[in-house]
């Protein structure tokens, strides 16, 4: 039977490559993927990995455990460090200071993408702590100020030569500086996209606006000394607030991180390959369909001649097995290639990657060929039992070219069922069980649509292709009667799209529906007309810069807003949740912005003000008095003074004086601002904008720029998206141009006849094309409704959650649909190609 | 009347192959199908053309209707040599000026009967002459099946209604391989009836393939083929004679 099958495979090589095409293609991705996030964890490892190399113990501010979510780095009394030195055995104690800074071009724009972390540090002087090194021939370390000592990436990345002046923005303004050093890693590790600015400490300090404050020791034990029996010491002596750790935990810790990280982002890249694979999979089962039953005559004659049932099953199961294998082993190469130049692409838009071989774990491919097989043979396996029913006299019935008809009533009640489960699913999942449920709802919703689609693919077909008899002719009508006459066919096909066009549509709904909601919530609560923020998001607006705009008459209220995490825990300790809390000032915040608190803003004054419906969630009332613990991990008891009908910034606020006892350097995330009656509005813009020609950093904008600039940033994630959902699309695609192909051979004689009576070329290409687009249309409707309806259930499930307005973005799913009919025209290409030039002769003799 | 609506010469032959040479396949394997075939087929008669399986019978039938071409030699259609097309103008010609009936599969399963009627006349987005159109299925008896698919047709049915969309562009020829090859003997006798009314009431020239000596008597010629070459025409044949003809060859 192995040799039967290979024969078979062999005699047709096309529809079988477009087969594995589409299994190459799905294992591609989830290959791609791994290598990809192992090679620049593998990358990153390097690079943080040797970075406590010299470090035997590290000082730092005490975060409290849920530090990660804090923003801000926590400094510290640089006094702590001569208490740290007068510890026995400590050999070298070195003071540091890290921050924010980013280099500008010569017009004053930021270098470098946001993203990337840019970061500011004091040049330590020991060598032993230093992971950082000046190489001969590279210049010196700073030790002036005015002076920067730049990482070798960057300043060859932005053409930094020695003795250039550069210009460096931080947080709270921007500084001219003396390029006189290139900094090495010590490792010669690459940094990627990151930069590192190294500056004398002294003026670290003061750049970063931490005078007398350092944020970390770095401890070196004296020769011999076991640095836990060091760490021990030091703790023995460690005021409150701060914390020590050895070089190994930070690494440790650090790695840990990591891999946290680029798990979430691998997980996040499998999904995408999980339905680029679910795609694939529908097309490799509707192939094999085809193929059966086009082989009906082949295998009933088989079954004739003595074949057991079993056999048949062996035999389609074998040639799947084979085809898998085959596919698998070049997708787990194009996924290597899909690694490198991902790694590059991403390099060329700014992105790059700590450099390193690529890192292709035995792992890797076993899952990747057990993935590509198993996926084949599982498809293959429904048509294969389907095969084994042939009884025997079918070999002798003419045109057995067709299968049987399912019942249409067991279609109609399985795909119900499967349907009804996945919206089951779906709710659960929305409602109580989270997002994996939802997964899985959505996954049995494609099941079950899928199964039901035959049954509407005739009236589709008819619907969809009504114009194309009136445009086309005959041809036009020949498309529409073929997009009809094998329903399940069409459908299967149909669904394979249907998938990654329900997915682009959902994240269209979602995405637009988060922009209209964001932009009311900013029209009817802000009465700001400017708003103030820093352009990375990382660091705050200059508190400097805040002072500054309280002198400019143009304004009638300057009020900035601070944002911390916070721990709140009840009273009796029964709730406890990591959130962020928002710091306002009482006396200018109404100004700007319609809280709607009761029984008024100054409330804050005494305790703190949440909003109604986060209060009712948590089941706490006016007059709660709660604990709040503070990243510094200090807490207070604070009643709930008042309630907000504004859900902005978290739906928690503070007094800003409150705030900056436990979070003193924690700048404005936002600051709002209202313009002066009378005063034109371009005007203040553009006096605002020259008070902060000093703070590069800082970013003006009117009400409807910053409602249009978050719509961009939902518009760039929703392009990676679909940048990702593509694939299974172009899967779904090559599906459509295989299926054709299949029906063409089985139509030939058809086409023969046609030709024979007069259709040109041009007029088969067309039949051919336009049944692709039906086709293609089909799917693309079905994938809309379907995405329609998942982005309304989910809208409704997070409107608690802000997402009050429900938006169809009718254009945009139009423009799929269109998209969609374009693609099936090119998915045609091939097929009305090969139809077209089909040997009249051969093609009416065939059998 | 001395021109057809076409405009070629009435007396002039509708179809004609001078010479025609037709080789399958090269070198040692090379065959050849047609060897130096010439014949005119006359308008308005009906011709069978006969011979054992591998004469070139059913060559020559392709080849006379530009669904093939030669090696050597030309085809003229109604005065229009063959080998100066390209495959569109080929295409646009047979769609013109030929009609076909085949032994098996004439019809396109997803069109009904006066659809696949109609074929020709809609791949050319031509309009309908109505009156031809009921006169022609009025005497092919076709009426009532109009609006049925091929699936609902039996066999003599699916082949009258290749008769009628092989007539219903007017054709200089309408071309018959074997047309009666799956037929029993009673919708066989049926649709060579229709054929033969065809060639008598309108004149229409038939040029049709087969093997049997009593199909191939309802035609006013037959034109025996022998490993590629004409080797004798009968005028108003008859079934025995046919059948003494094709004895006397065995012999």
């Amino acid at each position: 039977m192995l040799r039967t099958a290979v024969r078979s495979m062999w005699a047709h090589k096309l529809r079988l490559t477009l087969t594995a095409l589409s299994v190459v293609l799905g294992v591609a991705f989830v290959v791609g993927s791994f290598v990809f996030t192992d090679t620049i964890g593998d990358g990153f490892n390097k690079l943080f990995g040797d970075a406590y190399a010299g470090v035997d113990v590290q000082v730092e501010a005490a975060f409290s455990d849920f530090a990660q979510e804090a923003e801000t780095v926590p400094s510290f009394n640089e006094g702590v460090l001569d208490q740290i030195a007068a510890v026995p055995g400590v050999g070298v104690a070195v003071p540091s200071v890290s921050g924010f800074a980013q280099l500008l071009d010569s017009e004053g724009r930021l270098l470098g993408i946001t993203g990337p972390p840019k970061f500011a540090y004091s040049w330590v002087e020991d060598p032993l702590v230093n992971r950082l090194t000046i190489l001969e021939g590279d210049g010196r370390p700073p030790t002036e100020p005015g002076e920067v000592a730049v990482d070798i990436t960057t300043a060859e990345t932005y053409d930094i030569t020695l003795g250039q002046e550069v210009d460096v923005a931080f947080e709270n303004g921007k500084g001219r500086f003396r390029v006189v050093g290139l900094a090495t890693s010590v490792t010669q590790t690459d940094f990627g996209a990151s930069s590192i600015l190294l500056f004398e400490h002294r003026e670290a300090q003061r750049l970063l606006g931490l005078e007398n404050e350092i944020t970390a020791i770095v401890i070196q034990a004296e020769d011999g000394l076991d640095p836990q029996v060091l760490l021990e010491r030091i703790e023995a002596v460690l005021p409150e607030g701060l914390t020590a750790s050895t070089g190994e935990q930070l690494e440790q810790s650090v790695l840990e991180e990591l891999e946290t990280g680029l798990g979430f982002f691998n997980t996040a890249l499998l999904v995408f390959a999980g339905v680029a694979i679910l795609v694939g999979a529908f097309i490799i089962q509707n192939t094999f369909r085809i193929i059966v039953a086009q082989r009906l005559r082949e295998l009933a004659l088989l079954r004739a001649i003595g074949a057991t049932s079993r056999q048949i099953v062996r035999m389609v199961a074998t040639e799947a097995a084979l085809v898998g294998v085959v596919s698998s082993a070049v997708g787990v190469g194009a996924g290597i290639l899909l690694a490198y130049g991902m790694r590059e692409a991403l390099g060329l838009v700014g992105f790059s990657f700590p450099r390193g071989d690529l890192v292709v774990g035995t792992r890797t491919i076993v899952l990747g060929m057990v993935v590509g097989v198993v996926i084949t043979v599982a498809s293959a396996l429904l048509p294969a039992f389907k095969a084994s029913s042939v009884p025997p006299v079918a070999a002798l019935r003419a045109g057995a070219g067709h299968t049987r008809r399912a019942s249409l009533r067991n279609r109609a009640i399985i795909g119900s069922s499967v349907t009804g489960l996945g919206a089951v699913g779906l709710v659960v999942g929305l409602a109580w069980l989270g997002i994996t449920w939802v997964g899985i709802g959505a996954l049995l919703l494609f099941l079950g649509v899928a199964i039901l689609a035959p049954l509407v693919a005739r009236p589709a077909g008819s619907f969809l292709g009504w114009p194309l008899p009136r445009l086309f002719g005959l041809p036009g009508l020949l498309a529409k009667e073929n997009t009809r006459r094998q329903p399940r066919r069409t459908a299967a096909t149909a669904s394979a799209l249907m998938i990654g066009i329900a997915l682009v549509s959902f994240v269209a709904v979602l995405s637009s529906s988060i922009s209209k909601s964001v932009e009311q919530s900013l029209l009817e609560t802000f009465a700001a007309d400017l708003t103030i923020t820093s352009v990375n998001f990382t660091t705050g607006v200059s508190d400097e810069f805040v002072e500054d705009l309280s002198g400019v008459d143009d304004l009638a209220a300057v009020s900035p807003v601070r944002i911390g995490t916070v721990r709140i825990a009840t009273a009796d300790g029964s709730q406890e949740e990591v959130t962020s809390i928002a710091a306002i000032d009482p006396a200018t915040v109404e100004q700007v912005w319609a809280t709607g608190a009761e029984p008024g803003i100054e409330a804050v004054v005494e305790g703190m003000v949440v909003e109604t419906n986060l209060l009712e969630d948590r089941g706490w009332a006016v007059g709660d008095v709660l604990t709040l613990e503070f990243p510094t991990g200090e807490a207070i008891e604070l009643p709930v003074a008042g309630t907000l009908a504004s859900e902005a910034f978290g739906g928690i606020l503070i007094s800003e004086e409150r705030f900056l006892r436990y979070y003193p350097l924690t700048s404005p995330a936002l600051v709002l601002v209202s313009v002066a009656d009378g005063v034109d509005l371009d005007r203040a813009q553009q006096r605002v904008q020259s008070l902060a020609s000093d703070y590069p950093l800082v970013q003006i904008q009117t009400k409807s720029e910053f409602a249009a600039q978050f719509e961009n940033q939902i518009g760039q994630l929703v392009a990676v998206f679909n940048g990702l959902l593509a694939l299974a699309i172009v899967i779904a695609i090559l599906g459509i141009t295989n299926t054709l192909a299949l029906s063409i051979t089985e139509r030939i004689r058809e086409i023969g006849l046609l030709r024979a009576v007069g259709m040109v070329r041009r007029q088969v290409r067309r039949m051919v094309r336009w049944e692709a687009v039906v086709v293609a249309v089909f799917g693309a409707v079905l994938g809309v409704l379907l995405g329609g309806v998942l982005g309304w259930a989910v809208r409704l499930a997070l409107e608690d959650d802000g997402l009050e307005v429900f938006s169809l973005p009718a254009l945009q799913l139009l423009i799929y649909v269109a998209l969609a009919g374009i693609a099936g025209v090119i998915a045609a290409i091939l097929p009305a190609r090969s139809a077209s030039r089909i040997k009249l002769l051969q093609a009416l003799a065939h059998e | 009347m001395s021109t057809s609506h076409h405009g070629a010469a009435v007396d002039a032959p509708a179809v004609s192959i001078l010479n025609g040479v037709k080789i399958y396949g090269e070198g040692e394997t090379a065959v050849r199908a047609l060897r130096e075939v010439s014949i005119e087929i006359a308008r308005g008669r009906f011709t069978a053309i006969m011979g054992p399986s591998g004469s070139g019978k059913s060559t020559l039938l392709h080849t006379l209707a530009g669904l093939d071409t030669l090696e050597e030699g030309e085809v003229h259609i109604d005065g229009i040599p063959l080998s100066t097309l390209k495959d569109r103008d080929l295409t646009l010609l047979r769609r013109e000026k030929v009609g076909f009936v085949f032994q098996t599969f004439n019809l396109i399963p997803t069109l009904n009967a006066e659809e696949n009627i109609l074929l020709p006349l809609s791949i050319a987005r031509e309009n309908v002459e109505r009156d031809w159109f009921d006169q022609i299925v009025r005497t092919l008896g076709l009426g009532d099946r109009l609006h049925h698919l091929p699936s609902q047709l039996s066999g003599g049915q699916q082949q009258r209604v290749a008769v009628a969309r092989a007539l219903i562009s007017r054709p200089i020829i309408v071309c018959a391989d074997e047309p009666t090859g799956n037929l029993d003997s009673r919708a066989s006798d049926e649709l060579l009836g229709f054929i033969r009314e065809a060639v008598d009431k309108i004149g229409q020239t038939v040029v049709m393939v087969t093997h049997d000596p009593t199909v191939a008597a309802y035609a006013d010629q037959a034109v025996f083929l022998e490993d590629g070459k004409i080797i004798h025409q009968m005028n108003d044949p008859n079934a025995e004679a046919i059948f003494d003809y094709l004895k006397s060859l065995g012999e």
